[in-house]
C-alpha cells in the first residue's frame, strides 16, 4: 500500500502535475488496485519463464537499408515551438 | 438500421456522401472527426465503401486524438497500415470513431461516452465502432481491440466483430497503450462483412516485429458438426440472469449444429484479470511518457521543462493518470518481482493452460461481456478504475494469450444485444470464423423489434 | 619490475560505441550518416517518438555487436532481448531507451594492453546494444540558459555500451585501453571514430591506498569524457582529487560527476539524495532474439585484428616488434604497409611507413589518403639505388603532402638528384686540402676528425651526395697521403 506522501512522489515521477486536493483520491484508487492485485501471490511460478508478448516469433530482423527520411516540415509541424529547425524547449535546470 | 457491405455498394456514388452526412449530424458521440470526400473512392475489394477506424489509428493529415485532450491538435505525418490497407482496397476513411482515453476501459473520452444507437439512454461500449455500425452509418469499422474495446462494443451494439490472432494484422499506426495486449479488429454486421475487411487488413509488415510472417487465412475452418466446445465456467462468474439465459440458448444452438458443449474449470483464470491489469499499467506507464508537449501536441506554460511536461501531462484524464502513476509503481525496483515480474510469468501459465485446454477443445465459448449495455451516467459515468474487470474474465484470456475471437449476438435482453465469445486456439483463425458465421445463420439472432 | 600503484588505484570504463558504420539506425531504416546534415532532417515518425510507431531491430547492428564481442574474446549469449530503461529528458523522445539487462549479447571478455609493468589484461564485464537519444543543446550555458533546442537526427542511433573491470591503475592504462579498443573497432569495420560522438566514455575511480595502507576507496563515475586526451587527464584530475580529500580527512561520496574539458575539472551533478529507478523491464514490442549459427558465420569473417598482425608482420616481414606495432594501430597503416613491402625491401618499407609516413602524416594532421602507396615505393627505390639521398626522400614525402604532384618531377624540381661520384672526388680532395688540422688529427688517431671532412664534402655537394660514399672517398684521399 502506498501513503499520501509516495503518491505525491509518484505523481512527480510520472511527470503529472496531480493537485494536492486529489492526492488522497489517487491514493485510495491506486490502492484498491494493489489490493486486488494480491490476488496472483499464490500464482504457482516458481522456475517459470516469463511472457513478454504473446507472440509466438523470435528474431524479427531488418535489412541495413536505407530508406528517405521525413520532411523536416512533416517532422516539425506538430511541434509547440520551433527555433530555426529544431524543436524548441524551456530550460531544462 | 444495421446495412451491409452489399447493401452500402449498391447505393453505389452517394454511399460515402450519405455516411459523410450521417457523422456530421452524429449527436451521439459516436464520432470525434469526420474526414475523407466520396473522390478518394479507389477500386479493390472495397470500391466506395465507407469505413470508419477507431480514432487511435493514425491518419495522415486527419486530427487522431485518442479520445485524448493531450493529443488535442495532432495531425499525424503518416497513416497506420490498416488505413493504407483500406485506402488501397478502394475503401474511403469517412470517420474517426469515439473512444475511451487511449482506449483505457473506465477512461473517459473528450467526446463523452458513446450513445447505444438501439436505446439512447445507455452506452454504446468503450468505443464508438460497433455503434457507427449498428447506428447504420458505416457497413465496417476497424478498432483496436484491447481490453474488449471492440469486442464489448459489439457486443452491447448487437453487430458481429472479430480479432485475429495476434500479429496477423500490422500494429503499424495503431498508438496503443499496452502494445502486447492491443490488436486491431473489425465490426460489422455480418461475420461476413467481417472476414471481407479482415482480409484487406491481414499480412505481413516489415514495420511492425510482432507482425506474422503469412497472410491469415479466414476460410476452411473446421465445420461445428463433431466440433468440441469447452466453457470454462469461471468464465460466466458474474453473468447476469438475463444474459445467461442468452448464452444457454447459445448452447443450446451449438448442439443442435452438431457440436458438443462441456463446462470446465480453468485453474488461471482467476489471474487472467488482474495480470492483464498490471501488465496494461506497466506498458502504458512506459507507452504514455511520450506525451510532453515537446515535439507535438499541447504544450502548458512553465519556464522549466520539467515544470512545463508534469503540467502539459495534467492533460490525461484522472484514469489514466492514475493507470500511469500504478505502472511506474509497479515497476520501481521495490515492486517489480512481486508484482511485474509474476505477472509476466503468470502470464506463462495462462498460455500453456489455454495451449492444453485446446488440445481438449476445437473452441471455447462465453458471455462477450457480463451485462447489457449499462445506463448512461451510472456508476462509472464520470470514469471508473474498475470497469475492466465488469466484462469478462475471457476476454483478458484472450489478450493475454493473443488468442483469436469473434462475438456474434446470441440473443436480446428487452431492446439490448447480449454477445457471444467464440474463442479459438492460437493462429486457428479460421475455426473461430467458420463457427461464428454457423452459429450466425442457425441462431438468426433479431431485435424484438424486427421480429 | 612490477608496478606498485601506491595509491591502489582502480579504474574501471564504460565506453560508448556508436556503430557508425551500418547504414541505418538501430529500430529504424533512417541514415545513420547525419554528420552533415540540418537538424532534424534525417529522422522518421519513430526516431521522434511520434505516437503509433513500432521497432524493427536492425540486423547489422546485432552482427556488428557480435563482431565486437568475438574480437574481445568473449561470450555471446545465445538468447537475448531489450529491455525498456524509463527517464524522463527532452533528448529522450519515447521516455525511455531501449537497452539491454540481464541478458546482454557480450558478456565475461577481455582486452589484452600495454600496462605500467608489460601485459596488462583488462576484463570485460559485458557489452550491450542499445538506442541513442538526440542532442540538445542550450542558449548560453546548461545552468544559465533561457531554453533549449533538440535535434533528433542521432535519436536511435545504434551503440554498444562495453563495460569493464575495475583492471586499470594509472590513467595512462585507461588511455592505452581506449586506444586499444579504438583499434579493435576501426579493425572490425563497424565504427568510424572520426565522426563527432562515435566514442565516450564514464570512467569509475577509485583510490583505495592511503599512507601505505589499504582502504575501502569510494567509488565516483567522471561522465562525458569524449576525446582520448581528455581521459587521462580527467582521470589523473579525479585521483588527485579523491587523494586530497583522504588527506584533508574530507569525506568523499560515491557520485556522479561530469568531466569540464576546458577548465580540466570534474564537477559534482548530484541533484538529489534519492537513487534514480529506471524501471528496467521487458521491451514488448520487440520479440526474444536467438543468435543460433549466426555467431560462426561472423566469427569465419573476422578480420585479422592488431595483435595479431603485429605477430604476423614480424614473423613474415622480419621487421622490428616497435615497427609492427606502430604500423598496427591502425588499419589502414598497416595495409599502406604491405602494399609497400610487396614491392620494395621489406625493413625499408616498414621504416619509410612507420617513421617518416606516418610521423609526417601526424604532424600535418592529414588523413591517411593523403599520400599513395606507389609513391612512397618511388621514393624508397631511388633511395636505395642511390638517385637521391635519404635526406632527400624525406624532402620528396614532405613535398607530396604539401603541394601534391609525383616524385620524380620534386626531385627535378628541387635539384635533389645525387651529384656525380667524380664531383665527390673533387670535393674530397679540397675538402682535404682545406683541413689540414683535422687531416693531422686524423692521422694522429682522432677518428671523429674524419666525421668534419665528410661534412665539409658534404656540405659542397649541398645534400645531394651519399654520406656512405662521401666517406669512401675521404678515406681513399686520405690512404693516398
Amino acid at each position: 500500500m502506498i501513503q499520501k506522501d509516495e503518491t505525491k512522489e509518484l505523481a512527480w515521477v510520472a511527470r503529472i502535475a496531480v493537485e494536492d486536493k486529489d492526492i488522497p483520491e489517487f491514493q485510495d484508487k491506486i490502492n484498491q488496485k494493489l489490493d486486488y492485485y494480491t490476488v496472483i501471490a499464490d500464482a504457482p511460478t516458481d522456475g517459470v519463464k516469463k511472457t513478454v508478448n504473446p507472440s509466438r516469433l523470435n528474431t524479427v530482423l531488418r535489412k541495413d537499408v536505407v530508406v528517405p527520411s521525413m520532411k523536416v516540415e512533416d517532422a516539425l509541424k506538430n511541434a509547440p515551438d520551433v527555433y530555426e529547425t529544431s524543436f524548441k524547449i524551456p530550460k531544462i535546470l | 438500421m444495421t446495412k451491409d457491405i452489399a447493401s452500402f455498394k449498391a447505393a453505389g456514388d452517394k454511399a460515402v456522401a450519405e455516411s459523410l452526412e450521417k457523422i456530421k449530424k452524429d449527436d451521439s458521440g459516436i464520432f470525434i472527426a469526420a474526414c475523407g470526400d466520396a473522390k478518394a473512392a479507389g477500386s479493390g475489394p472495397l470500391s466506395g465503401i465507407p469505413i470508419a477506424v477507431s480514432d487511435n489509428i493514425s491518419t495522415k493529415d486527419v486530427e487522431t486524438t485518442c479520445g485524448s485532450k493531450i493529443l488535442k491538435g495532432y495531425v499525424p505525418p503518416f497513416s497506420g497500415k490498416a488505413v493504407d490497407d483500406l485506402t488501397n482496397a478502394g475503401a474511403v476513411i469517412v470517420g474517426k470513431t469515439n473512444m475511451v482515453e487511449f482506449g483505457i476501459l473506465g477512461a473517459v473520452s473528450t467526446k463523452g461516452p458513446v450513445k447505444n444507437p438501439l436505446d439512447n439512454t445507455r452506452k454504446g461500449g468503450p468505443s464508438g465502432s460497433a455503434a457507427a455500425v449498428a447506428a447504420g452509418i458505416v457497413p465496417a469499422a476497424v478498432c483496436s481491440d484491447v481490453g474488449g474495446l471492440l469486442r464489448v462494443s459489439a457486443s452491447f451494439c448487437g453487430t458481429a466483430a472479430f480479432k485475429p490472432s495476434y500479429g496477423a494484422v500490422s500494429r503499424f499506426g495503431l498508438i496503443y497503450y499496452t502494445g502486447s495486449l492491443d490488436q486491431i479488429g473489425v465490426t460489422a454486421t455480418t461475420v461476413s462483412d467481417v472476414v471481407t475487411v479482415m482480409d484487406v487488413l491481414s499480412g505481413n509488415d516489415n514495420r511492425d516485429t510482432t507482425s506474422l510472417p503469412d497472410k491469415m487465412v479466414y476460410s476452411g475452418g473446421k465445420p461445428l458438426s463433431g466440433c468440441k466446445i469447452g466453457i470454462p465456467e469461471e468464465f460466466l462468474e458474474g453473468v447476469s440472469a438475463d444474459v445467461m439465459k442468452t448464452f444457454d440458448e447459445a448452447v443450446a444452438t451449438f448442439e443442435k449444429l452438431g457440436a458438443t458443449c462441456k463446462k470446465f474449470s480453468m485453474n488461471t483464470a482467476k489471474y487472467m484479470q488482474p495480470v492483464h491489469d498490471i501488465i496494461a499499467a506497466g506498458e502504458s506507464s512506459a507507452m504514455l511518457a511520450k506525451y510532453d508537449g515537446t515535439r507535438f501536441g499541447p504544450r502548458a506554460e512553465a519556464d522549466n521543462w520539467h515544470e512545463m511536461i508534469a503540467k502539459t501531462r495534467a492533460l490525461f484524464g484522472p484514469v489514466v493518470e492514475r493507470r500511469i502513476m500504478l505502472g511506474i509503481h509497479l515497476l520501481m525496483a521495490g515492486q517489480y518481482n512481486d508484482y511485474y515480474m509474476k505477472s509476466m510469468q503468470t502470464r506463462t501459465l495462462i498460455i500453456e493452460e489455454f495451449e492444453s485446454v485446446f488440445k481438449e477443445y476445437d473452441l471455447l465459448i462465453s458471455p462477450t461481456a457480463k451485462d447489457v449495455a449499462p445506463e448512461l451516467g451510472g456508476a462509472c459515468g464520470a470514469g471508473c478504475d474498475q470497469e475492466f474487470s465488469s466484462y469478462s474474465t475471457a476476454i483478458a484470456g484472450v489478450d493475454l494469450a493473443g488468442l483469436p475471437a469473434a462475438t456474434v449476438p446470441c440473443g436480446f435482453v428487452g431492446k439490448l444485444p447480449a454477445g457471444l465469445q467464440i474463442i479459438g486456439g492460437y493462429l486457428k483463425d479460421a475455426d473461430v470464423i467458420a463457427a461464428a458465421e454457423a452459429f450466425e445463420k442457425a441462431a438468426d439472432v433479431k431485435s424484438p423489434e424486427a421480429k | 619490475m612490477v608496478y606498485e600503484n601506491p595509491d591502489g588505484v582502480m579504474i574501471g570504463l564504460e565506453v560508448h560505441v556508436q556503430l557508425n558504420k551500418a547504414n541505418t539506425k538501430m529500430f529504424c531504416s533512417c541514415t545513420s550518416d547525419y554528420t552533415d546534415s540540418e537538424a532534424n532532417t534525417c529522422l522518421c515518425a519513430g526516431c521522434l517518438a511520434l505516437p503509433g510507431t513500432t521497432p524493427v531491430l536492425n540486423e547489422k547492428s546485432v552482427d556488428y555487436a557480435i563482431r565486437i564481442g568475438l574480437a574481445l574474446n568473449a561470450e555471446i549469449e545465445n538468447e537475448t532481448d531489450f529491455f525498456m530503461k524509463s527517464y524522463f529528458y527532452p533528448d529522450l523522445g519515447n521516455g525511455y531507451q531501449v537497452t539491454q539487462f540481464d541478458r546482454p549479447i557480450v558478456k565475461n571478455g577481455s582486452v589484452v594492453i600495454e600496462g605500467e609493468d608489460g601485459e596488462l589484461k583488462v576484463r570485460i564485464t559485458r557489452a550491450h546494444m542499445e538506442d541513442d537519444p538526440g542532442k540538445m543543446a542550450h542558449f548560453g550555458t546548461i545552468e544559465k540558459s533561457t531554453g533549449s533546442i533538440i535535434d533528433f537526427n542521432r535519436s536511435g542511433m545504434p551503440l554498444v555500451e562495453i563495460v569493464t573491470a575495475p583492471d586499470m591503475r594509472s590513467a595512462k592504462e585507461a588511455r592505452r585501453f581506449l586506444d586499444k579498443l579504438r583499434s579493435i573497432l576501426e579493425y572490425l569495420d563497424v565504427f568510424d571514430g572520426t565522426r563527432e560522438g562515435a566514442m565516450k566514455a564514464d570512467a569509475n575511480i577509485s583510490v583505495n591506498v592511503f599512507n601505505g595502507k589499504r582502504i575501502e576507496g569510494t567509488r565516483v563515475e567522471v561522465k562525458n569524457i569524449s576525446s582520448h586526451k581528455a581521459v587521462e587527464k580527467a582521470i589523473n584530475y579525479e585521483i588527485m582529487r579523491q587523494k586530497d580529500y583522504l588527506r584533508k580527512n574530507k569525506q568523499l561520496v560515491q557520485e556522479t560527476r561530469h568531466y569540464d574539458e576546458d577548465r580540466n575539472v570534474t564537477i559534482s551533478l548530484r541533484v538529489k539524495e534519492t537513487a534514480d529507478d529506471y524501471r528496467y523491464f521487458p521491451d514488448f514490442d520487440l520479440v526474444p532474439m536467438i543468435v543460433g549459427d549466426r555467431v560462426e558465420g561472423i566469427r569465419a569473417q573476422m578480420p585479422e585484428l592488431p595483435d595479431a598482425k603485429r605477430e604476423r608482420f614480424v614473423s613474415q616481414y622480419g621487421i622490428s616488434d616497435a615497427h609492427a606495432k606502430s604500423l598496427v594501430t591502425e588499419r589502414a597503416f598497416a595495409d599502406l604497409f604491405e602494399s609497400v613491402a610487396a614491392k620494395v625491401d621489406q625493413k625499408s618499407a616498414a621504416s619509410w611507413v612507420a617513421d617518416v609516413v606516418k610521423g609526417e602524416l601526424n604532424y600535418r594532421d592529414l588523413p591517411i589518403t593523403a599520400i599513395k602507396g606507389d609513391d612512397i615505393v618511388t621514393v624508397i627505390e631511388m633511395v636505395t639505388k642511390k638517385e637521391i639521398s635519404e635526406e632527400s626522400g624525406v624532402t620528396v614525402i614532405r613535398t607530396l603532402l604539401d603541394d601534391g604532384g609525383k616524385p620524380a618531377d620534386i626531385v627535378k624540381a628541387k635539384g635533389l638528384a645525387m651529384v656525380a661520384d667524380d664531383f665527390i672526388a673533387t670535393a674530397a680532395k679540397e675538402a682535404i686540402a682545406e683541413s689540414p688540422d683535422a687531416v693531422a688529427d686524423y692521422k694522429a688517431g682522432t677518428e671523429k676528425a674524419l666525421n668534419f671532412i665528410v661534412g665539409k664534402v658534404m656540405q659542397k655537394a649541398k645534400g645531394k651526395a651519399d654520406a656512405r660514399l662521401a666517406r669512401e672517398m675521404v678515406l681513399k684521399e686520405l690512404e693516398k697521403m
